[in-house]
């Protein structure tokens, strides 16, 4: 496989993932009442990554 | 000999010329091969048909009274020792000009290296998202859902930083080894090196 089309194929799939990440993370977003809800840092998990 | 013998030993003793002169000639005896082959000659005997290599280009240097000896070698007592006396002037100078070159390079490259490092992060923060985000599915959907969105999206960020990261290097590699070229062919010309 050539590498221009290597390129264009990772562009195309990372377009999607994009797309598919936005599609998730707005479900999850307007699930929560489009707020995040903060607590305090100690009571984080380690798979939680981002402060939701 | 045959027509490639003969050119490439022609090309080697005529190693004094200039590119464009070189293929200049080097076409002029092809094409003088090849209207002898049309004759009806075979390959060698239009080549015995030609002067030899080295006679030719013995010719060459005769007619034109190229001198072949490094110039700088030419330079005379005076301009040397004014080059070393004035070498605190010009060689600070010199170095000042390659250092301000020198650092437009390095810049350059930086946009390649933010590029890279965003990548990298994005990766990162993608694919522990993504791990995270399963696991907390199970937990709190709704942040689950959050932190999986964001996960996919940065790795869809990455695939794009890695394909832009790819092409600029290559151009900026591309564009280092032309002007590489130039300059280099620009300093065997002044310094006589191609003649």
């Amino acid at each position: 496989m050539k590498i221009k089309d290597l390129a264009a194929k990772t562009i195309k799939f990372s377009l999607i993932l994009v797309i598919i990440g936005m599609i998730i993370f707005l479900i999850g977003y307007s699930l929560n009442g489009f707020k995040f809800n903060e607590k305090p840092l100690e009571e984080y998990k380690w798979y939680e990554v981002i402060r939701i | 000999m045959t027509k490639k013998e003969y050119l490439n030993t022609l090309s080697n003793e005529i190693y004094f010329l200039s590119l464009n002169e070189k293929k200049d000639l080097l076409d002029y005896y092809e094409d003088m091969i090849n209207d002898y082959i049309e004759d009806g000659y075979s390959e060698e005997e239009a080549v015995s048909k030609l002067e030899k290599p080295s006679k030719i280009a013995k010719n060459i240097k005769n007619e034109t009274e190229i001198n072949f000896k490094n110039p700088v070698k030419d330079k005379n007592i005076l301009t040397i020792i004014l080059l070393v006396l004035g070498f605190p002037l010009w060689g600070s100078l010199a170095v000042a000009f390659m250092l301000v070159v020198f650092s437009f390079y390095i810049i350059i490259w930086i946009l390649p290296v933010v590029i890279g490092s965003l990548f990298v992060s994005s990766l990162f923060v993608g694919g522990v998202s993504v791990i995270g985000g399963f696991i907390l599915i199970f937990k709190n959907l709704n942040a689950g859902l959050i932190q999986l969105g964001i996960g996919i999206f940065s790795i869809g960020v990455a695939g794009i930083l890695a394909v832009t990261f790819y092409y600029i290097v290559r151009f900026i590699v591309k564009i280092t080894v032309i002007v590489s070229k130039k300059l280099g062919n620009y300093f065997k010309d002044k310094l006589g090196l191609k003649r």
